[in-house]
């Protein structure tokens, strides 16, 4: 191979290279070529193709012209290439942020100072209702765990290998109503992760049903009816198998699940 | 701009010649002179056109669509005081041809004719070739661009202005000197804005290598502007075109520039120094090379001397008074020799009760109340204060080096608490460790069960809490999404912030190793986060050019502290947590208020990117470093530079001061650590009292405060830290 001469290098990425020596770039890999030349081959036809839906839009005889161009490219530059705010625009704000004076501290507050729990990751980020006695709620039965996560309208089931999901029930018998809910303890190996919020008030129907009386895994079944509750299922929770006499409790009382 | 003059001019409607001519202002119908509001055209571009064509709507009611054939009464139209005679010569050449350029431009044929009819003036105007050279009024008049001028001309003028200055006497020369970049810039973006880009390219090839070093990478940016077009939205032409440079000077060197202006006529010279700089002027001896170039180098020129007049209350707050428990340790510790080293220790601490005149009052700025943690935590150190060692020429400190083996490139950011107990690292993948560099090790929370069994009422709850069982030395953060660019630790070690990539500063808690807050206000990255000395503020720069002051139990940053002209890449708190320091990329340092979020200082000298920024512990002054491998040294009170260290032959990112403020210890990509004598600056700087604000400050700059240089193996220096009894620990990664 040393006898041969060098393989022709494309003419683009001679240009390539060409512009990175005028940036003043001299030490890279030399795989950047490529990744330039991919980036670059994406960013003009984008540009173009914007620039024809433009022409198409405006023109009759649809040949794209320079103004076209000019716009798709402006458009490009605000939705992937932001630049910061101008700086008249960032005094100005100063200006106004800079007027109100330093909020006071709150004097006998221990502990940490955090803003409103609403800011917070220290929230809870997801709720179980307790389990419902129509077998309608069981669509599928058995076989390994399924736990199906509902997106608003597409119910996303996330069908995994036994990963025997554990949580820590607190079981609560009030009167008729028995309320099974959930603690998340603090210093656990639930880890937060990118905070999801519960917004849906109709509540998906999420049955819980201990395994048989041998101590064997539970199953779950979350159903999302039209809710967008995500449900942040690692396997961090822990299920206590309950005895088999809560067990017969719970299928006795079912809360009225909206559906 | 052309669209101006289009819709509001009716084409045939003959331009008032009196307009043009506002030189002679003469009515040419009339012969009288015209009230002087006519002249106003002559300043300002843009409103030139604008009041012409507004004069011009108003032509005397004769002007018909017949006009031209009236003949020559007079209202010929674009005849500048031309008398009947109609001989080109008489006429003022040069107004002629920008009269027929202006008719040419907005379209006036058949005005421009008979112009040239009456005239006899045949020649073709050209759009580039306006000679315009000696005649800046008129082009202001006609052009409501940003400027028009022949761009050959723009060479020689640059070239005339540079020989001048090459034969201004010695005192002026240095001043003057500072107006040949700014000049240069404003030419070339002249060029381009006309539309002149071969010329501006040979412009700029021909004349970058006379400008700064310091400028290049500057200069290197406004190349890639080669059409208006790539004008608009580029950060650096914005700078340029909106703010003005500025420049201080003398008033003998202002005087004589402004001979020189005067004496060279028009070109764009004059007008862009009119326009575009800011003359600072002052009363005083002019400085000399060195005083100059001590200060020059920021992206935007000097600091004007009004914006570094403001008080700062550079003293540190009193500090709360310390009950028994400092006095229990010290009956404990051994007597002896002991007691002798202990008193000077204490006076010295004990001095700083009295009221110092230039410390802010307590309650300036809300600050946390002191818990009772607080208060042991401060007895603590107060103790270790006592044993601290003080450092001099002669005894140097400890060094102790942490390197970070098989974390090539790795390592963005490293911080270690201010009891030297725990050491936080950013990676660029996103994770933050956190490293105990004591025996004890990094306990977790127990969990709620656990913690409603335990006494709240023990004196040591605070070590119950923690769960014995779950000791580890490193624990890993994760959460961020892109590289972590700053850590920074509470002072009472229970929370951490981080600022990464991503825009977002996360505060997270070192009892449960959770992230509690992310504080989303930067959207670009983040570059430096620092808690305040006091805890519960913490402040941040990044990318979008602004340090923002937060608290934690906000958020939304509480002050916006905009005003940099590029990102903010270092951000660090006065001892007294009143100010806070931003050091950026256009080369300048600012000091903010916390109170109301002015800048009271701006601290020009720096000829490349700020990278690090230590305050004195005393308050008073302010050690900068960055990509030019010096280190400056500021003083707080008027914002003078008073010494400036040169030894390092690359960036430096880590500065600090020793306990005691009489070494500053430095280090960076060079991979040494070297330590300066700082108590002969602050010995050296009291003896100035005289430097009072108006004039430049005396500058040390000299390598005999160097006291040692340390040098590592391959390990770049990321972070530098006293401890409390003076050891120097830093901390780097392997290079291997």
């Amino acid at each position: 191979m040393a006898k041969e001469t060098k393989a022709a290098v494309p003419k683009e990425a001679q240009v390539m290279s060409a512009i990175l020596k005028d940036m003043g770039i001299t030490d890279y890999e030399p795989g950047v070529i490529n990744q330039m030349l991919e980036f670059t081959y994406r960013y003009v036809s984008q540009v173009l193709d914007d620039a024809r839906v433009f022409a198409n839009y405006a023109k009759k005889n649809r040949t794209i012209e320079m103004d076209d161009v000019k716009l798709a490219v402006h458009m490009q530059m605000e939705k992937s290439f932001t630049t910061p705010p101008p700086r008249d625009l960032l005094l100005e704000v100063a200006r106004t942020r800079n007027a109100n004076p330093l909020p006071p501290i709150k004097v006998n507050q221990y502990g940490i100072r955090l803003p409103p729990d609403r800011y917070c990751l220290s929230a809870c980020n997801y709720r179980i209702k307790p389990p419902r006695k129509k077998t309608s709620s069981l669509p599928t039965p058995l076989g390994g765990n399924r736990i199906s996560l509902g997106g608003g309208g597409g119910g996303m089931k996330l069908a995994s290998a036994p990963i025997k999901p554990t949580i820590s029930m607190v079981t609560t018998k009030t009167g008729n109503t028995q309320t099974v809910t959930l603690v998340q303890k603090p210093a656990t190996t639930i880890t937060s992760g990118p905070a999801q919020k519960i917004v849906s008030v109709n509540r998906p129907v999420f049955k819980v049903t201990p395994g048989t009386p041998g101590g064997s895994t539970p199953k779950l079944q979350l159903s999302a009816g039209n809710s967008s509750v995500m449900m942040n299922v690692t396997s961090g929770i822990k299920v206590d198998p309950d005895a088999p006499t809560s067990k017969r409790k719970r299928e006795d009382d079912e809360p009225d699940v909206g559906q | 701009m052309a669209e101006l003059g289009g819709p509001t001019y009716a084409p045939l409607t003959p331009a008032n010649p009196t307009i043009i001519n506002g030189l002679a202002a003469v009515d040419m119908q009339t012969g009288q002179h015209l009230p002087p509001q006519h002249q106003q055209v002559m300043s300002g571009g843009e409103h030139g056109l604008v009041s012409m064509v507004a004069a011009t709507v108003m032509p005397p009611p004769a002007a018909t669509p017949d006009q031209p054939s009236s003949g020559p009464t007079g209202a010929a139209p674009g005849a500048p005081a031309l008398p009947q005679d109609a001989q080109a010569n008489t006429v003022d050449r040069h107004t002629l041809v920008a009269v027929l350029q202006f008719l040419k431009n907005n379209g006036l044929k058949r005005t421009e004719d008979f112009l040239r009819q009456e005239c006899n003036f045949f020649d073709i105007v050209d759009d580039e070739k306006q000679g315009l050279g000696g005649d800046t009024e008129v082009s202001s008049v006609l052009s409501a661009y940003k400027s028009e001028g022949d761009p050959a001309k723009y060479e020689d003028a640059y070239k005339a202005l540079h020989s001048f200055i090459e034969k201004s006497l010695d005192p002026y020369k240095h001043e003057v000197a500072q107006v040949l970049y700014p000049v240069f810039v404003h030419m070339y973006l002249e060029l381009v804005y006309n539309g002149h880009e071969e010329v501006a390219k040979n412009f700029l090839e021909r004349l970058k290598g006379t400008q700064e070093e310091y400028y290049q990478e500057d200069i290197h940016r406004l190349s890639l502007v080669t059409n208006r077009e790539h004008m608009s939205g580029y950060q650096i032409m914005d700078n340029f075109r909106s703010s003005q440079f500025t420049i201080r000077l003398s008033r003998d060197t202002y005087s004589h520039l402004k001979r020189f202006l005067t004496e060279s006529g028009g070109g764009p010279v004059p007008r862009i120094i009119h326009d575009r700089l800011y003359l600072d002027v002052y009363e005083g001896v002019p400085r000399t090379k060195a005083q100059v170039m001590a200060t020059a180098g920021a992206q935007e020129g000097e600091a004007p001397r009004q914006v570094n007049k403001a008080k700062i209350y550079y003293g540190l707050l009193k500090e709360p008074e310390i009950p028994n428990l400092a006095m229990e340790e010290e009956e404990g510790e051994e007597e002896g020799d002991k007691p002798k080293k202990k008193k000077p220790k204490k006076d010295a601490l004990q001095k700083s009760k009295k009221n110092d005149p230039n410390a802010p009052p307590g309650n300036r700025i809300p600050l946390p109340e002191l818990r009772d943690i607080d208060r042991m935590e401060r007895a603590k150190a107060f103790r270790d204060t006592l044993k601290r060692v003080t450092l001099q020429k002669d005894t140097l400190p400890s060094i102790c080096f942490y390197t970070f083996l098989n974390a090539t490139g790795n390592i963005t950011s490293v911080d270690i608490s201010d009891d030297s107990s725990i050491l936080a690292y950013g990676t660029s993948d996103s994770q933050i460790r956190v490293q105990s560099i004591t025996p004890i090790k990094l306990r977790c929370m127990k969990s709620a069960e656990q913690l409603s069994d335990i006494d709240k009422e023990a004196d040591d709850v605070l070590v119950r809490m923690m769960d014995e069982r779950t000791a580890e030395p490193v624990r890993t953060l994760l959460g961020h999404a892109g590289p972590v660019y700053s850590v920074s630790m509470s002072p009472d070690r229970n929370l951490l912030l981080s600022a990464g990539e991503d825009g977002t500063i996360r505060l997270w808690s070192l009892q449960t190793w959770t992230c509690l807050v992310v504080y989303k206000g930067h959207i670009f990255p983040v570059w430096d986060v620092r808690f305040s000395p006091y805890g519960y503020y913490f402040a941040s720069g990044g990318h979008d050019r602004t340090g923002r002051l937060w608290a934690t139990d906000h958020h939304q940053p509480l002050r916006i502290f905009a005003g940099h002209f590029s990102d903010v890449d270092v951000v660090q708190f006065h001892p007294n947590s009143n100010y806070v320091a931003t050091g950026s990329s256009d080369r300048s340092i600012r000091v903010w208020d916390c109170l109301n979020g002015n800048c009271v200082r701006v601290l020009t000298g720096h000829k490349d990117i700020v990278d690090a920024l230590a305050f004195s512990p005393c308050g008073r002054f302010l050690a900068s470093a960055g990509g030019d491998k010096r280190v400056l040294v500021w003083d707080m009170a008027h914002g003078h530079l008073i010494a400036e260290m040169a030894s390092h032959t690359s960036t430096i990112y880590a500065i600090a001061f020793s306990r005691d403020c009489n070494i500053l210890a430095s280090g960076g990509m060079d991979n040494c650590v070297k330590l300066w004598d700082f108590s002969r600056v602050m010995e050296d700087n009291h003896e100035d009292d005289t430097n009072v604000a108006n004039n430049p400050d005396v500058k040390r700059c000299n390598e005999s405060l160097l006291l040692g240089t340390f040098p590592t193996k391959n390990t770049p220096v990321l972070a530098a830290h006293f401890t409390r009894r003076n050891v120097l620990l830093v901390a780097g990664p392997f290079d291997g």
